[in-house]
């Protein structure tokens, strides 16, 4: 008998496993700001990498869904901030800066990396805008020869003949499409349907049609063809192309409520021109980004809200009078607004030295004669050629979605996907399963210090951009949504030692967690859940 | 001031760089018998994982000792010699002598006692050893009542608090012993309090402690979701909430008097905490208000403290 009784054996055999009545899963669930990105960025996952300064890594994430981001990070909506769960907490984390960082970071120091060889696939993209971009640049880097076409001198499409310089600088957008087109052969002046037909397109393996929609609406009202009056895209166009505008102390009057006709009116402003606004709702209901009316607002520009042209005349001297009625706003309509219906007899008048058209721009199809429209806007163009049957994929403003560059972006990285699985003669592989998207509840709030928002949105934009450091900061607020961040909480705060941690993440040994749900609960992001059994 | 899981920024606490993966998988620390939840385990674990093998453990009577393994089976890595309630402080000191004489000067002893066995049964010994300043360091568990023998109230536990010795209607009505002061009164060279949510703050003070010699003395919070009337998962959400609402104060105290606050504690989620626990489910307002009351003062006591850092406080003066 030893002096003293000793345990010699250890305690491994009480599977304490069989105590649990619920279990510990780790699913990540999909970070609202990725769901609700149009182009299909990992947002989560490029802030992710800021956090740890991988810038470069960032960029590459971040290219693999968008290769346009110094462009979105100007000019993109970002739906991903509006639905970023921080939104509610503090401050949405402001993406867009981050996107644009990134964006930078990539025309500055982007390794120029080798090209797959071509394989000798070849694919023909119409339109060089962001959907013709994206299509392009994704097939090139699979190893499909790309000719791309467009009818303009430079490619960008509304990047570089609508959105207007000082929302987006020209070196900017040139230095991202220089990337962008490289390895790619792009014929500029061509038109389809004028400079080449169908006939051209035959020996092409597939072929993407991203022609946007450029053709302005009309007024469909008495004078709307009488010199001084034009369309709005028209007046960016040739802004955009470098030609001298005169309006300097011209009274401009923009007809619209879009971006285009919030680009209109700052431009023409920009020009030194008195410029009123007149949209046929009020401010609530106009159809332009958010921030774009804010801005729009916050420059001497005049709205007339509620109003509807009824009729332009033009004088001797050139000068234009517009004759408009008043409304007010009715039942909503199938699109959710309010129906503005005119008020009898309130008619009233507006001097004007111009009058820019921009209620919108339909797609020009007439290369197609024998195109189909659906109702819901969708274009068929099955039956247009038996010579392009099964190879003709289309993309950006031809498709009835929003028309963003982002929804562009994602389209045509979409189209290159079909066009490459149907080159393998593969079905399309969805990769971007969703499961379910982690919404407020899923944050434990206790690991999350409320910032001041005013005072950390001034600091974050001071100086227009961020800097490493404050990117870095910035991305270090992201709660990571629904995925794991690494911070090893699951596996300190087991009283069990039941969370196994190795280089590809963490898993629970149930063969001895009790199911106490600590793991769960300290969870910051919510990627881990306790399910009964 | 050490920042806890907050920074600035907000960022999810990464809560602390460990190796305890590697030091943990060299053993079997699996099976254990604490139930669901227990704090007393995760406190134990993080604190091995600072101290390492050159460590012998001895704990008296109280939930470590009934959970560490059904005889002759042990979950412990280090050695681990159970001891009378009351002795806990004597036969560490013994094992100290009988380590030093053999020349094992290096080896930590941790003294791993509950609060039954340091606030009330063990009080007398661990004075004497601190007033030698023994070369032991003192750890106290404290989930704040006799646990394991069916949740009776001990001099840790806090006022208006329900246990099955002070039940609805006979609340205590005593408030929990100030501990730091006691030891501070012995003059040893260290003594801190910590959180198991707080896992930076606590393995630096464990590291602390283990870099000094004599007396070192550590309280630390444990959470117990059956003693406490708790979810087992809010283990270290209750940890996180008894810190900042001041009621379990994170601060060291060096040789007796200089005092020093390891986290500002916000003074938020005071009625959380006590609304998550069934034990304080019986106090009235007016109790609830006395505690916080105390609460409040106390932590004013220690910010006074920390602030005339540098100076020397006379024990027993009020700041
Ligand atoms: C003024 C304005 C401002 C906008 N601002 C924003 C904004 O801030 N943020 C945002 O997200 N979205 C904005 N949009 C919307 C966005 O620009 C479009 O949704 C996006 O550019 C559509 O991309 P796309 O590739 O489909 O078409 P486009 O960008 O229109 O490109 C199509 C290209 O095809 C060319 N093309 C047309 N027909 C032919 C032909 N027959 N042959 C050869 N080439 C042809 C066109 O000349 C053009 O270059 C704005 C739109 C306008 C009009
Ligand atoms: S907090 Fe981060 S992961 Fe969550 S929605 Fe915002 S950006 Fe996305
Ligand atoms: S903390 Fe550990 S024991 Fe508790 S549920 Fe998670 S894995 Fe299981
Ligand atoms: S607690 Fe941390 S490490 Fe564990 S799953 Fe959640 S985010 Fe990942």
């Amino acid at each position: 008998m030893p002096e003293l009784a000793v345990s010699s054996g250890s305690m491994s055999w009480n599977k304490t496993g069989s105590w649990r009545s619920s279990t510990p899963l780790h699913i990540d669930k999909t970070p609202p700001c990725n769901f609700n990105c149009p182009a299909g960025e990992n947002i989560r996952g490029y802030i992710d990498l800021l956090k740890h300064y991988q810038t470069a890594e960032a960029f590459e994430l971040l290219t693999s869904a968008n290769p346009l981001p110094a462009v979105c990070g100007r000019v993109c909506f970002h739906p991903c901030q509006a639905h970023c769960n921080r939104h509610g907490f503090d401050l949405a984390i402001q993406v867009r800066l981050l996107e644009k960082f990134i964006g930078d970071w990539g025309l500055e120091q982007a390794p120029t990396k080798p090209l797959p060889q071509t394989s000798g696939r070849k694919v023909a993209v119409i339109g060089a805008g962001p959907a013709g971009l994206a299509a392009a640049y994704y097939l090139r880097r699979k190893g499909v020869a790309v000719t791309m076409y467009d009818d303009h001198a430079l490619p960008g499409g509304i990047l570089e003949y609508g959105i207007p310089a000082y929302r987006l600088e020209k070196d900017v957008l040139q230095a991202e499409l220089t990337r962008v087109l490289t390895g790619i052969e792009f014929h500029p002046g061509m038109k389809f349907g004028r400079d080449f037909d169908i006939g051209a397109l035959v020996e092409y393996d597939a072929v993407f049609l991203a022609t946007g929609a450029h053709q302005s609406k009309r007024l469909h009202i008495e004078g709307e063809n009488i010199p001084g009056v034009e369309s709005g895209l028209g007046f960016l166009q040739q802004l955009n192309s470098g030609e001298k505008i005169d309006v300097q102390s011209h009274n401009v009057l923009v007809i619209g409520g879009g971006n285009t006709a919030c680009d209109v009116a700052r431009s023409a402003y920009r020009l030194g021109a008195h410029v009123t606004l007149l949209y046929r709702r009020t401010e609530r209901e106009m159809p332009a980004f958010a921030e774009e009316i804010e801005q729009l607002r916050a420059e001497p520009i005049h709205c007339e809200f509620l109003v509807a042209p009824e009729r332009i005349t033009r004088a001797e001297n050139g000068t234009l009078t517009l004759t408009a009625i008043r409304m007010k706003l009715g039942e909503p309509d199938e699109s959710g607004r309010a129906r503005p219906v005119a008020i009898e007899g309130s008619q009233f008048t507006l001097i004007a030295d111009r009058i820019f058209a921009a209620i919108g721009e339909d797609p020009d199809v007439s290369f197609f004669p024998n195109a189909q429209q659906h109702d819901d806007g969708e274009f068929d163009f099955s039956g247009v050629d038996a010579r392009l049957a099964g190879k003709l994929f289309v993309g950006g403003d031809l498709l009835p979605n929003p028309r963003t560059v982002p929804h562009a972006v994602g389209s045509g990285r979409l189209a290159a996907e079909k066009i490459l699985a149907q080159l393998r003669g593969e079905p399309l592989v969805a990769h971007d399963c969703v499961v379910e998207v982690a919404g407020p509840e899923d944050i434990n709030y206790r690991y999350f210090t409320r910032i001041n928002a005013v005072k950390w949105q001034t600091g974050l934009a001071a100086g227009g951009a961020l800097s490493e450091q404050s990117a870095h900061a910035e991305a270090e607020r992201c709660f990571s949504c629904g995925v794991c961040s690494k911070c090893d909480n699951c596996f300190n705060f087991c009283p069990d030692l039941a969370v196994i941690k190795s280089a590809g993440g963490y898993q629970v040994n149930l063969e001895y967690c009790k199911g106490c749900g600590i793991c769960a609960a300290e969870c910051p992001g919510g990627s881990l859940r306790m399910r009964q059994q | 001031m050490n920042q806890g899981p907050h920074s600035a920024a907000g960022r999810p606490a990464a809560a602390v760089a460990m190796t305890d993966y590697e030091f943990c998988s060299q053993y079997d620390l699996y099976g254990h018998m604490a139930c669901p939840g227990c704090g007393e385990k995760i406190l134990l674990r993080h604190i091995l994982n600072v101290l390492g093998p050159e460590t012998v453990i001895v704990c008296p009577a109280g939930c470590a000792a009934v959970t560490d393994g059904v005889f002759p089976h042990s979950i412990s890595p280090v050695p681990f010699l159970h001891v009378p309630f009351d002795a806990t402080p004597a036969a560490a000191a013994g094992v100290r002598a009988g380590l030093d004489l053999s020349g094992r000067k290096h080896v930590t002893v941790l003294a791993w006692a509950g609060d039954g066995a340091t606030f009330d049964i063990g009080m007398g010994a661990l004075s004497a050893i601190a007033e030698r300043n023994e070369n032991i360091l003192y750890v106290c568990y404290d989930n704040e009542a006799y646990m394991n023998t069916g949740i009776q109230r001990s001099s840790a536990t806090p006022y208006g608090g329900w246990s099955t010795t002070t039940p609805k209607g006979q609340l205590k009505a005593e408030p929990k012993k100030n501990i730091g002061a006691i030891m501070a009164a012995h003059r040893i060279p260290y003594f801190a309090s910590g959180s198991p949510a707080f896992l930076d703050d606590l393995t630096a003070k464990v590291a602390q402690a283990k870099r000094l010699s004599g007396l070192r003395f550590l309280h630390l919070l444990s959470p117990c979701p059956p003693g406490w009337k708790a979810d087992p998962r809010d283990g270290i959400t209750l940890a996180r909430l008894a810190v900042e609402s001041r009621l379990f104060p994170l601060y060291e105290i060096i040789e007796g008097t200089h005092y020093r606050l390891t986290h500002e504690s916000s003074g938020a989620g005071f009625d959380e905490y006590l609304q998550l626990q069934g034990r304080f489910r019986y106090m009235s307002a007016g109790d609830r208000r006395i505690l916080q009351a105390d609460a409040d003062r106390f932590y004013a006591q220690l910010t006074l403290r920390h602030n005339r850092n540098g100076e020397t406080t006379v024990i027993g003066e009020e700041p």
